[in-house]
């Protein structure tokens, strides 16, 4: 790699980055994307992967994720193959729960959002592998998933033919800051010249933030995986337990210091995704333990006790693998989009949780039009990088 | 003098490397435990022989060592921590078992290779064709090939000829790196009789042979109906004009083998590669000492060499163990060790010079074409690999998490060492020096759910 001019240079070759590098190569930029080691290697490859939203979330994060599902709806309206679907999303909720969820469906269906009941004979015929103690749950018809790694794939595809250049197995080394504004990315290819530069690295980011003297409000959130013998049809939807938005939310309640979020308790709650090739991904954990990627078996046995309470069929089936992912979290579960007035040209796209493959391409679409200039589908006030302190390092 | 509970040691793998390893090591007062996945011991080597009573072979060893613990259908699916694995009895529960000494004795896969339609049902490994036959008493078919490179193609074509099949043989090495191997082959009377009784029974049946050969497709629509064998050049790259088809109604591919390598990876143990014949491989000491302390290896793990190798490995590997433990004295464990390595020497001459001879050449990985799958797990063929390279590194790695390549059921442990040897001749990758191309995870094998929670409910 020859020193070399860009209008972008997109930091990390996740499923935020490739999206970054495919919206802003389409908006007519010069692009450059930077990946430390392959596509997908990070959280990308190393996660369960539904489009969704959280039923208990405020007005501003539930438009966020509604318009993150039409981006994908959108986005493979064409025909082009993700592994994209969309027969929805089942999510259990314990016996006591059933008045206060059947609320909150009727309140999201007052926003046009398509959920129902199910009681328990629709429901076993809804989701017949489900636990016959489950006697209702509610079903949400615009849920689905996808497969982040053909996303990446797909997008880096696009952007390259739209020009851009994919770098991996390439480190970034520096950032050269001239006057308060980016002027370079040294990497371990060569230096490339650019007056933006799109943080996209996902859990690493806060790493790529001390280069140019910022502190970013992300850390790594592991989570585990494991990974069941082919079995076509087993799992009609996407399954889910309310649980699931409770160990998300204990996880936001970590106290921070300055090294960070202090690790609490590990948090458990069933996540069952039935991928188009057979194997059922069973979820999910969430814990904070550094960058460590080694799996925890204690945790692999709590996932697979609580999974195997909703669908006791899993029983019988085999696990052929098992992975930990990290995420990246950021202190008030939203992400990090936009730019920050402390350093002129740099530009975040990162800090999304759990959620990055959901807000993957609404992401990349708000990125561009804040880069382009143009009116953003969606408020991006919530997301600036700046309502957090990041300077003084 | 105080009693000290005995000192346990386990051995993964009863073929005929974990065998010898658990005699020698119970002749010295050590408690063994052998761990095996079939139900009967004895390895690929005696499936079907189990009415051998040789040294070595799994009767000799019952009425030679009867204090011996079996767990047969017992399959290591995890090393949670130092001095414990993981054990799930088939139909069973998952169990711990504690160990002061390890040998991991896990044997070898067949060596698998794309080649348009080995996909194709009636297409199968020689080592499966061979255990079909053996323990199953069942052929693949009637008229067949079995084609591939070494000396266990000649073991295949009898077992399957014996069985009134119509087989050939297709052997990529020439002739005459076969008749150079003799010399070297004479100095084992028992490998020299071996060969000999397959050489003249091939020839009594009427087997045909073809040497510097190799089968470069197999056709069919639902099944095989016919494969096409071209001559190759020393690099096995095929001779245009010199092809020939044959209908056929099955083929035994037999490209040799690669060592099973999950547990000692899952262990830590330091592996190694020999660039020159793609093998993968566990470190060892002379003693067969892994790097992980109280671990051992022994037999095709430590890099293939055939069954008299495996036996003198595990020889002295269980003979070590006995010896790091405490239970023999120097003099003679130093005695013993010397008659041992000599043995293990003159095996090793025969094992290094197949592995050498028939190692397999740069025209096997350019064989399959677009359509040729590469993951038969997850329906990837080699169009959609090509297609990945484009915007990804040339590592096995990205291939995988932009492909889906060994992402099924047997988890890469049939395409893995296929795809690796593809990037190094065709894209240029090489394997780390230190790092390898491939995780262990729990769990090793698979393992169902339920077998999983017991044992921590």
């Amino acid at each position: 790699m020859k020193s070399r001019l860009k209008d972008a240079v997109i930091i990390g070759g996740g499923i935020i980055g490739a999206a970054c590098a495919e919206a802003l190569s389409r908006a007519g930029l010069q692009v450059a994307l930077i990946e430390r080691l392959g596509l997908a290697a990070g959280a990308s490859s190393a996660c369960q992967s539904g489009v969704g939203f959280g039923i208990s979330k405020d007005d501003y994060t539930l438009r966020l994720h509604l318009a993150a599902v039409r981006a994908y709806q959108e986005f493979t309206a064409d025909g082009t193959d993700v592994d994209y679907c969309h027969h929805g999303t089942i999510l259990v909720g314990e016996p006591d729960e059933e008045t206060e969820l059947k609320a909150s469906l009727q309140r999201l269906r007052d926003i046009s959002v398509r959920c129902e009941w199910l009681d328990e004979s629709t429901l076993r015929e809804a989701e017949p592998a489900l636990s016959p103690e489950i006697c209702g749950a509610a079903r949400f018809e615009d849920m689905g998933q996808v497969s982040p790694m053909r996303v990446v794939n797909e997008m880096v595809r696009r952007a390259i033919r739209k020009g851009a250049e994919i770098h991996t197995n390439t480190e970034v080394k520096g950032i050269e800051v001239s006057s308060g504004k980016v002027t370079a990315v040294v990497t371990s290819q060569g230096r490339i010249l650019s007056e933006l530069i799109v943080v996209a690295a996902g859990a690493w980011s806060r790493q790529i933030g001390e280069l140019v003297g910022l502190r970013v409000p992300v850390w790594p959130l592991k989570g585990h995986i494991l990974v069941t013998e082919p079995v076509r049809g087993m799992l009609r939807h996407y399954v889910t337990e309310t649980g699931y938005e409770a160990t998300v939310a204990a996880m936001q309640a970590a106290s921070i210091d300055a090294a960070g979020p202090r690790p609490g308790s590990p948090q458990t709650a069933a996540v069952l995704q039935n991928l188009p090739s057979g194997q059922i991904l069973i979820g999910s954990s969430r814990e904070f333990a550094g960058f460590d990627r080694e799996v925890n078996r204690e945790r692999l046995a709590q996932i697979a006790t609580r999974a195997e309470r909703l669908v006791p069929g899993l029983r019988r089936l085999r696990i052929i693998r098992t992975y930990a992912g990290l995420r990246p979290w950021t202190p008030d579960g939203l992400p990090l989009v936009g730019r920050t007035a402390q350093v002129e040209g740099m530009v975040f796209a990162t800090g999304h949780g759990g959620n990055g493959n959901t807000l993957a391409l609404i992401t990349a679409r708000l990125v561009a039009e804040l880069m382009t200039g143009q009116a953003t589908t969606l408020d991006t006030t919530p997301l600036s990088p700046d309502r957090f302190e990041m300077n003084g390092l | 003098m105080t009693v000290s509970p005995k000192k346990h040691l386990v051995v993964a793998g009863g073929g005929p490397a974990g065998i010898s390893a658990a005699t020698r090591a119970a002749q010295r007062g050590i408690a063994v435990t052998v761990v095996d996945e079939y139900d009967r011991l004895g390895g690929q080597y005696f499936r079907g022989r189990q009415e051998s009573t040789a040294a070595g072979s799994p009767r000799h060893f019952f009425r030679e060592s009867p204090s011996v613990q079996i767990i047969a259908n017992g399959v290591v699916v995890d090393t949670p921590t130092k001095g414990v694995l993981s054990v799930w009895k088939q139909g069973g529960s998952v169990q711990s078992l504690t160990y002061d000494a390890l040998v991991v004795a896990t044997g070898a896969y067949d060596r698998t290779v794309a080649l348009p339609g080995w996909t194709l049902p009636g297409v199968l490994t020689a080592g499966g064709a061979s255990t079909l036959a053996k323990a199953h008493g069942v052929t693949p078919g009637r008229r067949m090939l079995v084609a591939g490179s070494g000396p266990f193609l000649l073991a295949v074509a009898d077992d399957l000829s014996a069985r009134g099949c119509d087989v050939q043989v297709v052997e990529a090495t020439p002739l005459r790196t076969s008749v150079g191997g003799l010399p070297t082959i004479a100095r084992d009377p028992v490998i020299t009789r071996q060969t000999m009784g397959y050489l003249l029974r091939l020839r009594w049946r009427r087997v045909r042979r073809r040497y510097a050969s190799m089968v470069t497709a197999i056709h069919g629509h639902d099944r095989v109906e016919a494969a096409t064998i071209h001559r190759v050049d020393s690099a096995w790259r095929p001779i245009s004009g010199s092809e020939s088809t044959i209908d056929v109604d099955a083929v035994c591919l037999g490209f040799g083998f690669v060592p099973q390598l999950e547990l000692a990876q899952a262990l830590e143990c330091t592996i190694g590669y020999w660039e020159e014949s793609s093998d993968f491989y566990v470190k060892t000491d002379e003693a067969m000492r892994t790097s992980q302390a109280n671990v051992f290896a022994a037999g095709e793990v430590t890099g293939i060499g055939g069954v008299q190798v495996a036996k003198a490995e595990g020889c002295l590997a269980g003979l070590t163990a006995a010896y790091d433990l405490g239970l023999i004295e120097k003099s003679s464990y130093d005695a013993e060790v010397r008659q041992l390595t000599r043995r293990l020497v003159r095996a090793r001459r025969l094992g290094d010079w197949i592995r050498r001879a028939y190692r397999p050449r740069a025209g096997l990985w350019s064989l399959a074409d677009a359509q040729t799958m590469l993951c038969r797990c997850e329906d990837v063929t080699m169009q959609s690999t090509e297609e990945a390279l484009a915007h990804n590194p040339a590592t096995p790695y990205a291939v995988k998490t932009a492909t889906r390549a060994g992402f099924g059921l047997c988890q890469g442990r049939i395409c893995s060492p296929y795809l690796i040897e593809w990037l190094r001749a065709r894209h240029g990758y090489r394997v780390p020096e230190e790092e390898r191309p491939w995780r262990v995870r729990p769990p090793i094998r698979p393992v169902p759910v339920g077998a999983w929670l017991t044992d921590r409910e």
